[in-house]
């Protein structure tokens, strides 16, 4: 470890133990709805006063200019302190860099500080009920009026919808171009009478999504981003922007923390203590998977090479973890391992299904035919 | 702390050398038309001092480190050719006879099989390899062929024989580590081999790479083989996890061994294609390994 990587992890150990409120560390469970959307709004202000919003953007856009292997450290230590997530993270890892790639000058403006200092949520409209893995193929339509746009549609699968002051939006606005020539991608305003929301309770109990309706909500001509009809290719920057290794580690202390349970615990005695113990083998290679695709920060295709398979490593891990777990849990263990086990059922499936990401990792890393 | 994984330069210039030497040697040829005939003298092997680079300077070696080792490892699996360059490197890193003696250097493993007390000697069957009888003490070797010939992985030439070479904990540790690097080179190869074989073969007018059953087998593959590799340099660098570590690099390895051939159809099938060349290796190593780790528990 280089002498500023340790003064990197002091730095941000210490503000850590500082900042993660008392509240959220040890009663997070009892906290009000109120209280835990309060704590997780709070905490992207204190990030940006803290110096640690953006880590990886560059310092002429706010951020603090450093690499990815500081945003993967950040977030393992933050992780590690029980640290909320904030509920600006949509702005910061989707919002900044396509505005930084494709937004104009006036944009960029208007926009990146306010994410950066956590005073803006943003959310992502880009699934619909008939375009989910197809995203090519939505059919929420901005029609062209004087000034600016008319969009009707509905989204789904949003998160943070309700909390949202704007959304980035992909919808058609030709009916006569061809696929992936008739969309625009929009930064849209959410605090208007054309919106309307509704969440959606999921198998496990709670509620991280929502439907999102638009009745001819107005987006204005100067809150378009790039060219009419080059929405495709500013949404591809969006769902291609490295974030693999940062949900990666994120996960990974997530899931060691479910496998410490299991093997200090509900597996002991049960004659599968084999199975749990390749279970951790695997959790810890998450983590050096991630390490070993660091070392290839500077060179974006072996850096894939290396994080194309993360998602699917953890999410399918994280089932086996609660199959197991469900199955031999000791009593006291049992509503936590239910309830993991319901809610990870949704990990093989967001942010691009397992069946995606191998198509993914065959057309893109291996270059198969499609 | 999150770490860096990368090799020094030793590693990256010995890895890329022996990778030259084996496709210069091998030049295109099927797998199974050199393996009984090796198609590289161990004298191109030598004179670039490639066997020596796991020793230290002091002693005309290129002070490799294990995690060199790795990729030097990764690099001679690939080829799959019959010639004891890993073992040597091992034996002359831990073995002041070993530099002395000169030649290809290797050693037997005894195996870990319940009733078993034979042990295994990769290369024991090959005429001229030195089989040591201990590593890092007063050694002795006993010129090869020896033994019983063991056929089973024709690429390892292996001897079943009566006696296991001594040698100390951490020395056996470094040697389950690069036989788990050698097999990862080889799932590595076996990856490539069956994309190839995807984009090449058509059938209903298409590519069978273009069939998502094919495709996503495929995507495993790579992703178990990054895994395997991950595994292996984690136990280099980690000696108290590295038991685990290495047979899972191995098992790995199987697995995308398996997937070849079924990528490969009725070709995977046959001896001339060869996958199984590459199988039986690893599968050998999984078994050399175990054995190690029970000789340095017990």
């Amino acid at each position: 470890m280089s002498g500023s990587q340790a003064t990197f992890v002091k730095d941000a150990q210490d503000w850590l133990a500082d900042a993660v409120p008392d509240r959220w560390r040890k009663e997070r469970g009892a906290l009000s709805e109120e209280e835990t959307v309060e704590i997780r709004m709070e905490w992207d202000r204190q990030l940006h006063r803290g110096g640690f919003a953006g880590l990886s953007i560059p310092s002429d856009f706010g951020g603090r200019g450093l690499g990815l292997r500081e945003e993967v450290i950040f977030h393992e230590l933050a992780a590690q302190a029980h640290a909320p997530e904030g509920l600006g993270r949509i702005g910061k890892i989707l919002t900044v860099p396509t505005l930084i790639a494709h937004g104009s000058e006036e944009q960029r403006a208007r926009f990146i500080p306010a994410i950066m200092e956590g005073s803006q949520i943003w959310c992502q409209g880009f699934s619909e009920p008939g375009a989910g893995s197809d995203l090519a193929s939505v059919s929420t339509f901005a029609r062209k009026v004087d000034g600016g746009y008319l969009v009707k549609g509905q989204k789904i699968w949003t998160s943070f919808a309700q909390y949202a002051d704007r959304s980035i939006l992909v919808a058609k606005t030709s009916m006569t171009e061809p696929r992936y020539k008739n969309l625009s991608y929009f930064l849209l305003d959410m605090k208007q009478p054309g919106i309307t929301f509704r969440t959606i309770k999921q198998l496990a109990g709670s509620s991280h999504f929502a439907e999102v309706f638009l009745d001819d909500a107005f987006v204005a001509d100067e809150d378009r981003v790039d060219v009419e009809g080059a929405g495709w290719k500013v949404a591809m920057t969006t769902l291609t922007a490295e974030r693999g290794g940062i949900e990666a580690i994120t996960r990974y202390v997530e899931i060691r923390g479910d496998v410490d349970i299991l093997t200090g615990c509900c597996i002991k005695g049960s004659g599968r203590e084999a199975d749990a113990a390749e279970l951790d083998t695997r959790i810890e290679l998450v983590r050096w998977q991630v390490m070993k695709a660091l070392d290839f920060e500077d060179n974006p295709e072996e850096l894939f090479k290396r994080t194309c398979m993360l998602k699917v490593m953890w999410s399918d891990l994280w089932q086996d973890v609660t199959s197991l777990a469900l199955t031999h849990t000791c009593a006291a263990h049992e509503a936590h391992w239910r309830n993991q086990y319901l809610e990870t059922r949704a990990a093989t499936i967001y942010s691009g299904s397992n069946e995606i990401q191998r198509n993914i990792i065959g057309d893109r890393v291996l270059r198969l035919p499609r | 702390m999150i770490k860096t994984l990368t090799e020094t330069e030793i590693g990256r210039i010995a890895a890329d050398a022996v990778t030259e030497l084996a496709q210069r040697a091998v030049n295109g040829a099927p797998i199974y038309s050199y393996i009984d005939t090796c198609p590289l003298a161990w004298n191109a092997l030598e004179e670039g001092g490639w066997d020596s680079i796991g020793a230290s300077e002091a002693d005309g070696g290129g002070d490799a480190t294990l995690r060199d080792l790795v990729e030097v490892g990764k690099a001679w699996g690939t080829a799959c050719i019959p010639l004891p360059l890993m073992e040597t490197i091992w034996a002359k890193r831990w073995s002041v006879a070993a530099r002395a003696v000169g030649g290809p250097v290797s050693l037997s493993v005894q195996r870990a099989r319940q009733g078993d007390q034979s042990s295994l000697a990769p290369f024991g069957s090959l005429a001229g390899v030195g089989i040591a009888r201990s590593i890092g003490g007063d050694d002795s070797f006993e010129r090869g062929p020896v033994g019983l010939a063991e056929p089973f992985a024709p690429s390892l030439c292996a001897s079943i024989l009566h006696y296991s070479t001594e040698m100390s904990g951490e020395a056996a540790y470094e040697l389950a580590v690069i036989w788990a690097a050698e097999a990862v080179g080889a799932a590595q190869t076996l990856v490539d081999l069956s994309v190839q074989y995807a984009k090449d073969r058509e059938q209903f007018g298409r590519p069978i790479g273009s069939f998502q059953a094919i495709k996503h087998r495929l995507a495993d593959m790579h992703s178990d083989a990054e895994y395997a590799e991950t595994s292996v340099i984690w136990a280099s660098m980690e000696r108290e996890q590295a038991e685990r570590a290495t047979l899972y690099a191995l098992d790995t390895s199987i697995r995308v061994a398996e997937s070849a051939i079924q990528v490969h159809g009725g070709m995977g099938l046959t001896w001339e294609v060869g996958l199984h060349f590459y199988l039986r290796a690893i599968l050998t190593q999984r078994e050399l390994v175990t054995g190690l780790w029970a000789g340095i528990r017990s």
